[in-house]
């Protein structure tokens, strides 16, 4: 990797982005869960959802804020590395991003403080209704970001004049040839990655011998989403897959491994490749026969295609494209093994007693996280060599900023977010062991609304109290 | 002898077949069969799921 | 030709909340280095925990209007203020983690309020040496920076830079005064006669040194003479509403009047930069995305900014009055 500012500034761009999308992600998941929960809480009147949501709820803020932080990064770092992009593409995203602010935002900081705190103040429905809030804001901060990134990877409703982009059909730009297939993907890999964080915390519980109500539950609900989830990730997927055939063939040329213009058929399952840029070629490969052609042609003979079907100016590089795919549907393969698993052991009445599918699923709680890293990684070095895709080359996006600069900046922002990440881990890791129900609000001890509204400590007895009235 | 051998089997068996029911529908969701086929076994599943978690208790006490 | 314009106002409005919501907590921040007293500090810090995190939103809100309705601007500016920006940034997120940390760990919590404020102090002074930066003219050709990214750390620039935190000072301090008792509230009193005059003297500093490094300023003065003397006015009176009432009550008129100099000042540099968008570079015009760009912008922030303006003053009505002793909890 050389020295040159493009490859610095996308280096940059890509740490950042990458840190950023772990909270947001886990912000979707745990707010829909967190609404989940408190729904049920008062329906049933069983205070464990209340102890479950308490839980959740402090880890949940911590993450928010963490995310907030790293997000007010990235609207200023398009034009921080990427001057070029930004003026280009102003017109077509930056609306897009503003209205996410203004929308979404907005929303989130205004009921998040009401949903940390007010359950004394405001009466459980009222709260009821900040959560939901808090939930919707974030699933509709998804739906802004996806869509000006979804017109990164096929623009559309826009026309170049004077060297400038001009905005012809606003629905168009919104509603481009990705953006709905890619919005319910990302949303159900954030509940699958929530979903596996509750069932992997429940689990360790559970091996631990501690907190076992909480930690049945826990796994119970885990488990039960994570399995109807991801039944339709995988399809969604599949159909996603379809459609970037379609429109970004270079992408998914990459994202198979064969180099060859028409792959030998029938076409193996490529699992472990070490690609040769330069050569065109793999100088190793390893995979499953058959399965290519019955995975990705949906017959028993079918021909792939190869990334020779680019011009080598337009390749992108097929190492990253290729690991990021295989570890995000790796990891989707081993989320559908869980869940069958979960079904057959609820079948047999064991699904708490089984040490080794408890195991499992503590291994398994940072799944969601690492297979969502995977496909962003896909996604964003799978559009290369462009940007915009068939608009502006990446190179041609970068800032008029020395190698120097941009390398003494990334190393800055590594530091300080390793330091972000081990203050986040450490509070986590704390909560975690301090089991449900012992900790004090956390979420009401930090910053802002949530901390004044202050109810005092809520626990099952006076919240039953709360509900009966 | 044969007491342990049928423990064994039955282990075997419930190792097996949820493997192979597991690993035949998500070769149908994910299409292998075709868009009609991925729909219908996309269905199944989630009614399959919502089937099981909702009306058994996840162990041997009940709920 | 008119949205351009609606458009730089919103950007302005955008700023001017930023810099008056932050302000204040930047100040406070800055100020926690001066106390000595461990309650008095918790005192400090409970003052603005209740309603800080919103008022970063308004920053955002700036970046991404740039980047909406003058992709042009943003493109030249962000690579232009690279360096003050991530330092920014960064002292703006250690600032923001160590609200919510400083609280869950009580033992380390002297030194979260170490990395508080210097996160504060030095998000302030690069939020003045962007100003300095951009008044004093940053190098463009065409529609590229083209100068170096240490071109900001020149002599005006960081002589702004002392102007905008003691600026922050000010405000921190007599909000202060506001929301405190007793001894934090002399506290504040005490920095606020040491603070003001340090403000004022680098304020007329700058606008001295202005006339000499941007010969622009001296064409904006003459050609709206009356507008940014009327503005001075305004900032000299409620200089003077501070001073003469630092010792008295009401404890709010300090913090009113502060806020309005401020204000004031940035109508001032408002007026001073029209129409260039770039100050003294690029123009408004030129900047801009196409029609439907900024129309589609102008009609989401003309229906939610109501809508957030209303929410956020709920909650300093909410937190009206003085900052409980014992803090918020229990």
């Amino acid at each position: 990797m050389s020295l040159n500012p493009a490859t610095l500034a996308r280096v940059q761009f890509a740490f950042t982005v990458s840190f950023h999308i772990i909270f947001p992600t886990m912000s979707i998941g745990l707010a829909m869960f967190l609404a989940v929960v408190e729904g049920l809480w008062l329906k049933t009147k069983d205070a464990i959802y209340l102890q479950i949501y308490r839980f959740w709820l402090s880890i949940f803020a911590m993450g928010f804020g963490v995310g907030v932080v790293t997000g007010l990064v990235l609207s200023f770092e398009f034009g921080l590395g990427f001057a070029r992009f930004a003026q280009l593409a102003g017109p077509a995203i930056g609306p897009l991003i503003a209205l996410e602010v203004l929308t979404s935002f907005f929303l989130e900081a205004g009921f998040l403080g009401i949903m940390l705190f007010g359950m004394h103040r405001v009466g459980p429905k009222l709260h009821y209704l900040a959560t939901c809030m808090v939930a919707l804001g974030t699933l509709l901060s998804a739906s802004w970001i996806l869509a000006a990134n979804s017109w990164m990877q096929t623009p559309d409703g826009v026309v170049v004049k004077d060297g400038r982009l001009v905005v012809t059909n606003w629905w168009h730009v919104i509603n481009n040839p990705s953006w709905l297939f890619r919005l319910p993907h990302m949303l159900t890999a954030a509940y699958l990655t929530a979903s596996f964080l509750v069932a992997g915390v429940g689990a360790w519980y559970l091996l631990r011998g501690e907190h076992l109500a909480f930690a049945k539950k826990s796994v119970a609900l885990g488990t039960a989403f994570a399995t109807i989830l991801i039944a339709g990730q995988v399809f969604i997927g599949d159909i996603l897959y379809g459609t970037m055939l379609k429109h970004q063939p270079s992408k998914m040329q990459a994202a198979e491994g064969f180099w060859e213009k028409q792959s030998p058929s029938p076409a193996p399952y490529y699992w472990i490749i070490v690609p040769d840029q330069k050569r065109q070629r793999n100088r190793f490969a390893f995979g499953i026969p058959y399965l290519g052609s019955i995975w990705l042609t949906h017959s028993l003979r079918g021909s792939v295609d190869g990334l020779k079907n680019t011009p080598p100016d337009r390749q992108p590089t097929m190492g990253m494209v290729f690991y990021g795919f295989r570890i995000m549907y790796g990891i989707a393969i081993l989320m559908f093994a869980v869940a069958t698993a979960s079904l057959w052991l609820r079948w047999k009445r064991c699904l708490f007693t089984n040490r080794w599918f408890l195991r499992c699923l503590v291994v398994m709680t940072p799944s969601g996280i690492v297979a969502t890293l995977g496909g962003w990684y896909l996604a964003e070095t799978g559009r290369q060599p462009w940007v915009i895709f068939g608009l502006l080359k990446t190179i041609d996006a970068v800032s008029p900023v020395p190698a120097q600069t941009l390398l003494a900046t990334l190393i800055a922002f590594v530091c300080i977010y390793a330091f972000f990440m081990a203050a986040f881990l450490f509070f986590v890791l704390r909560t975690i062991r301090r089991g449900p129900g012992l900790s004090p609000s956390h979420a009401e001890a930090s910053g802002s609304l949530k901390n004044a509204l202050r109810p005092q400590v809520l626990d099952s007895a006076n919240a039953n109290a709360v509900l009966g009235s | 002898m044969p007491k342990f051998l049928s423990a064994t089997v039955s282990n075997a068996f419930g190792f097996i077949v949820p493997t192979m029911l597991g690993t035949l529908l998500f070769f149908t969701i994910i299409g292998v069969f075709g868009i009609w086929m991925a729909v219908g076994g996309l269905v199944f599943a989630v009614t399959l799921a919502s089937a099981i978690v909702g009306r058994l208790p996840a162990e041997e006490e009940m709920r | 030709m008119i949205l351009p314009m609606i458009s730089a106002c919103f950007t302005a409005l955008s700023v001017t909340l930023y810099v008056l919501l932050d302000g204040f907590d930047l100040g406070v921040g800055a100020l926690l280095l001066l106390q000595p007293h461990e309650r008095s500090r918790d005192h400090m810090v409970d003052s603005i925990t209740p309603t800080w995190d919103g008022n970063e939103t308004w920053l955002i809100m700036t970046g991404v209007t740039l980047l909406a309705a003058f992709p042009i601007a943003y493109g030249i500016l962000m690579p232009a203020l690279y360096l003050p920006i991530i330092v920014m940034l960064l002292a703006l997120g250690l600032r923001g983690v160590s609200f919510e940390f400083r609280v869950q760990a009580i033992q380390y919590r002297r030194k979260w309020d170490l990395v508080f404020a210097l996160g504060s102090i030095v998000a302030a002074f690069m939020q003045g040496l962007i100003l300095g930066d951009l008044l004093q003219g940053i190098s463009v050709e065409g529609i590229t920076f083209n100068g170096s990214v240490l071109d900001c750390f020149r002599p005006f620039p960081l002589l702004c830079a002392v102007c905008v935190l003691a600026g922050y000072v000010v405000l921190g301090a007599s909000w202060l005064k506001f929301k405190a008792t007793d001894q934090l509230r002399k506290f504040a009193e005490r920095t606020l006669r040491v603070a003001l005059p340090l403000f004022l003297a680098a304020f007329i500093a700058v606008g001295w040194f202005s006339f000499a490094v941007q010969p622009g300023i001296f064409v904006a003065w003459q050609a709206h003479t009356v507008v940014l003397a009327t503005l001075s006015g305004i900032m000299i009176v409620a200089a003077f509403v501070i001073f003469a009432g630092i010792n008295k009550r009401p404890d709010a008129r300090p913090f009113a009047a502060s806020l309005a100099m401020v204000a004031a000042g940035i109508v001032g540099l408002a007026v001073l930069v029209f129409p260039d968008i770039v100050p003294f570079r690029v123009s408004l015009w030129d900047a801009s995305a196409s029609r439907l760009s900024q129309i589609f912008v102008l009609t989401g922030a003309a229906f939610v900014s109501p809508v957030v303006l209303g929410y956020s003053f709920f909650a300093y009505w909410v937190f009206r009055g003085k900052t409980p002793q014992k803090g918020w909890d229990g």
